[in-house]
């Protein structure tokens, strides 16, 4: 066999040499998923059907089409509603920064893409827990999604986080997903409920507050006090409402009076001028003086809540029908 | 060596092709070097120094005799009032205020301080227009500020008649806005008139629509209102005079386009919306903002000044260049009724990679109503396309060119999770209603019966169960009807 001459050797080498070159310039990197374009929350339902289906049943999920929603927004001819009902994500504008409104996918409403992408040329896709760049949403670990600045950017329009402020519960460390986001079955390694239970989950509403009655003279002073709410009670000012109601306690077989009512937690809109912010900061305790012959006998006092402000007949509420009960009362003679 | 070049020439294949050059839609500070520069234009704030007991007591005698009959002393006491008008406005201002005095004094107190004519009075009449609780004397306020000169004072009033709601005060409105050129408030004295509450607020709501009708040279109120809203009768006026002061004070209206809170951001574009449409030049400047919530709300400001913003067309279609401003551009250019943006629109229809100005490009091309459009929306409407943009196709088309299949999907839509169902049942209701004035013999029945589906009691928020009813009865209609 002939010895190689030095051109073969030469080619050879430079042939070496260029796979080498060539390995580095095209080797597979350590597979990163392939960019994927995020028109809709669908998307994340595959992999995350749990926090998906939570999803669905929140009110997030609903904030564009619930009735109550489009009667107080006007089917949202009230176009400052949109920002926040139906919201670009909240990274793109940035924490402290108001988002902007949509005009795609609206009945999405407040959704995955709203609270976890990641605007273009960011390290990873979507805002999450943990660093997996090999996961297809490529996800990046913020800390931001737990802070009450990134619930700010929507709920301070309504003054919540700047009444959370003021509390305790704000010096204690104790934010928004303490009490709304809390983690599955309490366990850690479980994550967090997506659920977000608030003003439309009765039981936390009822939580939030105590009543009380007692006698003082002639007169009975009814008392609420909020011993429980991160915030005012109810929040969500202007829409939400919350009034006590007495009435003489019905004797055995005999069919109760109607509800009388006595008091209003509630914060104006702002064309009611003639209407005074009535809301109870956390912490505080609220004394109802209750100046009616009619109470000097066993009465009943009641705490309603209300999605919405207005009673059909104002002159005469029904409680019962267009509120929901929060506590209840009675006080003997 | 051959090898070597071989393989610079594969690395050099490799590399990706020079990108299309884009034109890059230069943003700039505008609007906080404008308020600055007319800062100098502003009335400085009203420091009326509270009233000493004295002046309240002399006051009170005055006030007491602009209340009696006799009119020779009413003449006098007005010119001493004028003669010290500084002294007196704080305490005409209580006076205004003051619960515990008749209405016939608190009256003449408001008269007086319109008979002042100074900017600490035209302030003090307008706090109590804002702010005070009694409806009746909101009326008056308006009514006696009526004439003023000041028009720096119109983006107030024009914040009073968006929550005004007291009829009679909202007729006084009408009139005040119309001192300054603006018949922004002709909209809601027809709403009184047709409200029809008392024959007094009637005949009242009338007079009104006579005397401005015949103010702007028009024949009456309905015409009024009308030529407003089409921006028709602005540009048959002559050119309002405005002074720096309101200029100033509109340049503020739209730096609070960028606060934090909502509700001023739609306190500010409703002002703005119902500005004269000199303001158009200052929101299409704005546009080119630094700040990304003074551009989109600046185009929405536009969007819903619809014909009368028309000027702004061409700074719209080059806001479609910026990402975050597109969309609203978009929507605003519908609503002006921009032809020549169709080109632009149905690009932006076909770029999938932005579904925001996707969706907002077919809604415009649908109030736009080319038929131009039509293949361009029909791309967007085929089945493998994301189904809130086949809806704002679909929506679109229902005017231009509504098939069987267009129908079919908006009607699937009034049913379907997570599916703005309620634009649908709008685009489909809209559609009735054209058809049956069009054929009423053919789609009358079909629209009386999409009327009656709406079974929620007048007044009251349907439940969620309602309206799925109501949706679902509406589609089960308009299937039979339109398709």
């Amino acid at each position: 066999m002939q010895a190689p001459s030095l051109r073969q050797i030469s080619a050879a080498v430079l042939l070496s040499l260029g796979g080498v070159l060539l390995y580095f310039v095209f080797q597979p990197v350590e597979a990163p998923a392939q960019a994927t374009l995020f028109t809709s929350s669908d998307q994340c339902a595959a992999c995350h059907p749990k926090v998906f289906a939570e999803w669905q049943n929140s009110w997030h999920a609903r904030s564009w089409d619930d009735p109550d929603v489009l009667a107080l927004s006007n089917d949202f001819a009230n176009t400052d509603c949109i920002d926040c009902h139906a919201p670009r994500p909240v990274f793109e504008t940035g924490i402290g920064q108001r988002v902007l409104p949509r005009s795609a996918r609206r009945a999405e409403g407040v959704d995955c893409i709203s609270c976890h992408l990641l605007p273009e040329g960011s390290e990873g896709l979507v805002a999450g827990t943990l660093d997996a760049p090999s996961a297809a949403c490529r996800p990046v670990a913020k800390r931001e999604l737990a802070q009450v600045e990134f619930c700010a950017v929507c709920h301070d329009q309504h003054k919540t986080v700047e009444q959370w402020r003021a509390t305790d519960y704000a010096k204690r460390g104790i934010g928004c997903i303490d009490c709304h986001m809390p983690f599955r079955n309490g366990d850690p390694n479980l994550g967090r409920d997506h659920t977000m239970h608030g003003g439309h989950d009765i039981e936390l509403v009822r939580s939030a507050v105590r009543l009380s009655a007692r006698r003082e003279g002639s007169r009975v002073l009814a008392a609420v006090e909020n011993v429980a709410a991160g915030h005012h009670f109810p929040t969500d000012e202007r829409a939400r409402a919350a009034d006590v109601f007495w009435r003489p306690l019905a004797a055995a077989g005999e069919a109760p009076q109607r509800w009388r009512w006595a008091y209003r937690f509630r914060s104006p809109y702002r064309h009611e001028t003639d209407v005074v912010d009535t809301l109870l900061p956390a912490h505080e305790k609220r004394e109802i003086p209750i100046e009616d012959a009619a109470a000097a006998g066993a009465i009943e006092v009641a705490l309603f809540y209300k999605l919405t402000p207005y009673w059909k007949d104002p002159e005469n509420p029904a409680p019962e029908l267009e509120a929901q009960l929060v506590q209840r009362v009675e006080l003997l003679p | 060596m051959r090898t070597a070049l071989l393989l610079l020439a594969l690395l050099a294949g490799c590399e990706q092709p020079a990108a299309p050059s884009v034109s890059v839609f230069e943003l700039r500070d505008v609007v906080a070097p404008r308020v600055a520069e007319l800062q100098s234009a502003a009335v400085a704030p009203s420091n009326v120094a509270a009233p000493s007991e004295q002046v309240r007591e002399e006051l009170s005698g005055m006030l007491e005799t602009l209340t009696s009959p006799r009119s020779s002393m009413r003449e006098a006491v007005l010119e001493d009032l004028r003669s010290r008008a500084e002294l007196f406005v704080g305490a005409l201002a209580s006076a205004v205020e003051d619960a515990e005095q008749s209405a016939e004094w608190r009256i003449a107190a408001i008269e007086a301080l319109s008979w002042l004519d100074l900017p600490a009075a035209t302030d003090a009449l307008l706090q109590s227009l804002q702010t005070s609780p009694q409806p009746w004397v909101r009326a008056q306020c308006a009514w006696h500020l009526t004439g003023s000169k000041h028009d720096r004072i119109l983006p107030r009033v024009l914040l009073r008649l968006r929550y005004e709601v007291d009829e009679e005060t909202a007729i006084a409105l009408a009139g005040l806005l119309a001192c300054f050129g603006n018949y922004a408030g002709v909209d809601g004295v027809c709403v009184v008139r047709d409200r029809a509450r008392t024959p007094e607020l009637v005949a009242l709501a009338n007079e009104q629509l006579t005397a401005l009708a015949a103010a702007a040279g028009v024949g009456d109120g309905e015409e009024l209102r009308a030529k407003w809203q089409s921006g028709e009768l602005e540009s048959r006026l002559p050119a309002l005079e405005v002074s720096k002061a309101l200029e100033f004070e509109t340049w503020k209206c739209i730096q609070a386009l960028g606060e934090w809170d909502l509700r001023v951001v739609d306190d500010r574009r409703f002002v703005l919306t119902h500005m004269n449409a000199w303001v158009v030049d200052a929101l299409a400047q704005t546009l080119r903002d630094t700040n990304v919530y003074l551009r989109v709300h600046a185009a929405q400001c536009l969007e819903r000044m619809g014909p009368r913003a028309k000027a702004a067309g061409p700074q719209l279609l080059e806001a479609l260049g910026e990402a975050r401003t597109a969309s609203a551009a978009a929507a605003a250019l519908g609503a002006l009724g921009h032809a020549p943006a169709a080109q632009r629109l149905e690009d932006a229809l076909s770029n999938p990679r932005d579904p925001e100005l996707a969706n907002a490009a077919a809604r415009a091309l649908g109030a736009l109503a080319q038929p131009r459009s039509i293949p361009a929306l029909r791309r967007a409407f085929a089945p493998e396309l994301a189904a809130d943009l086949r809806q704002a196709a679909a929506e679109a088309l229902l005017a231009l060119d509504p098939s069987a299949d267009v129908v079919e999907f908006l009607v699937g839509r009034m049913t379907a999770a997570r599916a703005e169902a309620l634009s649908a049942e709008s685009a489909l209701g809209r559609r009735l209603l054209e058809q049956s004035k069009a054929q009423p013999e053919r789609f009358a029945g079909a629209l009386a019966q999409w009327l009656a589906a709406d079974k929620a009691e007048s007044g009251s928020i349907p439940t969620r169960e309602q309206l799925a009813e109501r949706l679902a009865a509406r589609a089960s209609i308009a299937r039979e009807a339109l398709r």
